[in-house]
């Protein structure tokens, strides 16, 4: 993890800004990164507005429903943006950024980054994982997906069953789970 | 679990068929998968120029309703042509009709004439050969009844080029007849 909190140099020439997680943990990070983050910068520009803090290293930004392990991956995957979220125009091209896309980790990781993205409107990121995730569930069976997300299937077998008939189509040919 | 709309933007990097068979997952899914995030991104970046040609307009209120109806041959250009989508993957394919086509004495009724026919697609006239003469083509039946042959690939790049197709007879020179032309289809590859 790559929790800054105890910077021994707090008067280094970029500014910092420190959050903290829902489970406590101080993070200072560059002003850049943070910034990323619209709901972070949204309170860092209201506290200023307010004058309650003229430097933005003594505030403290609370993120109660962030993690701060799921920040330390936030905030790597900040500092090495890639380049482009465009839709690959070639195969190759589309191939190394699913590869790249598949190093961010199981399902479950996924749904974290997803959540902690959405509530700090990190939009960048928000856009990279949904693909990630996105391509873990594409072409796989309706069991999979609810597997996947561990959620249950709420419609009346009768119903389930009509939709099945009527779309068959869209339920041949899928990956085994 | 995620939020509805995160769950859209989700689908929405997927694929139709993928975005139809969701919808079973949960009635969470089933309303996150009619999302119009979800079906903006599966209809062609094009579609609205598309859309604006249609003869007869279409009446939808949903991005979703609209992918539907256009999952079956709408005409456009005052009939000369159709588009439509394929419902698995969003991919257009189009029907040039046989009045697009140029083609060698089409206006000299002793060789071709034109007729209405109810089951062209095109609803405007096919293009029929006059003189009846026993020929063999390579050709296969499609599910519309049709026969076709294929004329060839090829790779529409980045940029807008140019296509030219032709179809021509290389060796013997019997007449034929009883060739009904319906048009030409230009249609993705998988």
């Amino acid at each position: 993890m790559s929790n800054t909190s105890e910077n021994p140099n707090p008067s280094s020439s970029s500014a910092k800004i420190t959050l903290k997680t829902s489970d406590n943990e101080l993070f200072e990070v560059e002003e850049a990164v943070a910034m990323k983050f619209c709901t972070v910068k949204q309170y860092f520009e209201d506290e200023k507005d307010n004058d309650v803090a003229a430097r933005g290293s003594s505030t403290v930004i609370p993120l109660p429903n962030v993690h701060s392990a799921v920040l330390a991956r936030l905030i790597s995957y900040c500092k090495k943006l890639p380049q482009s979220n465009a839709v690959a125009d070639n195969h190759e091209e589309e191939e190394t950024k699913k590869k790249e896309r598949k190093q961010y980790g199981t399902p479950g990781d996924l749904v974290d980054l997803i959540s902690a993205a959405n509530y700090l409107d990190f939009k960048e990121g928000l856009e990279f994982f949904n693909q990630a995730l996105a391509d873990h569930i594409q072409n796989k069976s309706v069991e999979y997906v609810r597997k996947f997300f561990g959620i249950k299937g709420d419609f009346e077998p009768h119903e389930e069953e009509k939709y099945r008939e009527e779309y068959a189509w869209a339920f041949e040919g899928v990956d085994e789970d | 679990m995620l939020p509805g709309d995160c769950v859209s933007k989700i689908l929405s990097f997927t694929s139709p068929a993928d975005a139809f068979r969701s919808s079973m997952v949960s009635s969470m899914f089933h309303s996150a998968a009619k999302s119009d995030i979800v079906w903006e991104m599966f209809l062609p970046t094009d579609y609205k120029d598309g859309v604006s040609r249609l003869i007869t307009p279409l009446t939808f209120t949903t991005k979703k309703e609209l992918f539907v109806c256009l999952c079956n041959p709408v005409l456009i250009d005052g009939g000369r042509k159709s588009f439509k989508l394929e419902k698995s993957s969003g991919k257009i394919s189009y029907m040039l009709s046989a009045r697009e086509l140029s083609i060698t004495w089409s206006n000299d009724p002793m060789q071709w004439s034109w007729k209405s026919i109810p089951q062209s697609r095109n609803r405007i006239e096919v293009l029929s050969k006059r003189v009846i003469d026993g020929t063999e083509g390579i050709s296969n039946e499609r599910k519309d009844g049709w026969m076709e042959i294929e004329l060839g690939k090829f790779f529409s790049g980045e940029a807008n080029e140019e296509v030219k197709m032709s179809l021509m007879e290389v060796k013997g020179y019997q007449l034929k007849g009883g060739i009904i032309i319906e048009g030409i289809e230009v249609r993705p590859l998988h």
